[in-house]
């Protein structure tokens, strides 16, 4: 599964802070799909690594 | 994941992270309650961890309180504000309070009572998630999304980043009219054009 933003979308953003928000948004869509498309054991192993370690 | 809106449950057959262990370790603990805000995206696989949990109960009586204190105590958590039972239920009237695992101040669990309408709507229309072999209670989706996105009218983008995740990953199978009138009640429908 590959991410592909809408890059327009980020280029008709004014600031970089702005341009930083949008291509957030854009991964938050990609990871929700990722999400309904694998198993849970898939993200939830990868989500578990990235909780843990703060912890 | 499986979202059976009908039957008000969510079944995640997920590996359980240290965030997710602590939160069913502590609300074993309490007859009633209902998971808010950032857990409930965290929950649903949000990509980032968090200091803190969100955690509405009814309204308790001073010995209904204690009774749960005690329970608390017993299993290993204790109350970071104060250890003084009846200051932490002055604290709780006034505000929150908060618990985490002895000796620890982080993950914390943010113990609130239900105090306004959309408190009991959480509650009254509280989301069953069916674990591998454990069970939580959160806010429902619609509710979370339009909560989310009235937090970020003030401009902290991990709120609206929240509500996208719940929307992107349930939109499908949101009730759309019951969404559509809780953004209108916070006045958040700029904010949902944002993130839709």
């Amino acid at each position: 599964m590959k991410y592909t933003p809408n890059l327009n979308k980020i280029r008709n953003a004014k600031t970089d802070k702005e341009k930083n928000f949008i291509e957030r948004l854009e991964f938050i869509k990609f990871w929700a799909e990722y999400i309904k498309t694998h198993k849970d054991s898939d993200w939830s192993s990868q989500q578990k690594a990235l909780i843990n370690s703060q912890f | 994941m499986i979202y059976l809106p009908d039957k008000k449950q969510l079944l995640i057959d997920k590996e359980l992270n240290e965030l997710d262990k602590f939160v069913i370790e502590f609300t074993r603990l309490l007859p009633e309650y209902v998971l808010v805000s950032g857990y409930v995206s965290i929950l649903t696989g949000r990509s980032r961890g968090t200091e803190d949990i969100d955690l509405l109960v009814p309204k308790l009586d001073f010995n209904s309180f204690k009774s749960i204190w005690d329970k608390i105590y017993q299993n290993k958590f204790e109350c970071i504000n104060t250890e003084d039972v009846v200051e932490a239920f002055d604290l709780l009237k006034e505000h929150a309070i908060r618990f985490a695992r002895i000796g620890k101040a982080i993950p914390n669990m943010e113990f609130k009572l239900i105090k306004t309408k959309e408190d009991f709507y959480s509650l009254s229309n509280k989301l069953k998630v069916i674990l591998k072999k454990d069970i939580l209670f959160i806010s429902p989706l619609e509710m979370q999304i339009a909560f989310k996105l009235n937090l970020g009218k003030q401009g902290n983008e991990k709120d609206l980043e929240d509500a996208k995740h719940l929307y992107e990953l349930f939109k499908d199978n949101l009730n759309r009219e019951e969404l559509i009138r809780l953004i209108r009640l916070f006045k958040a429908e700029k904010e949902f054009d944002l993130i839709k």
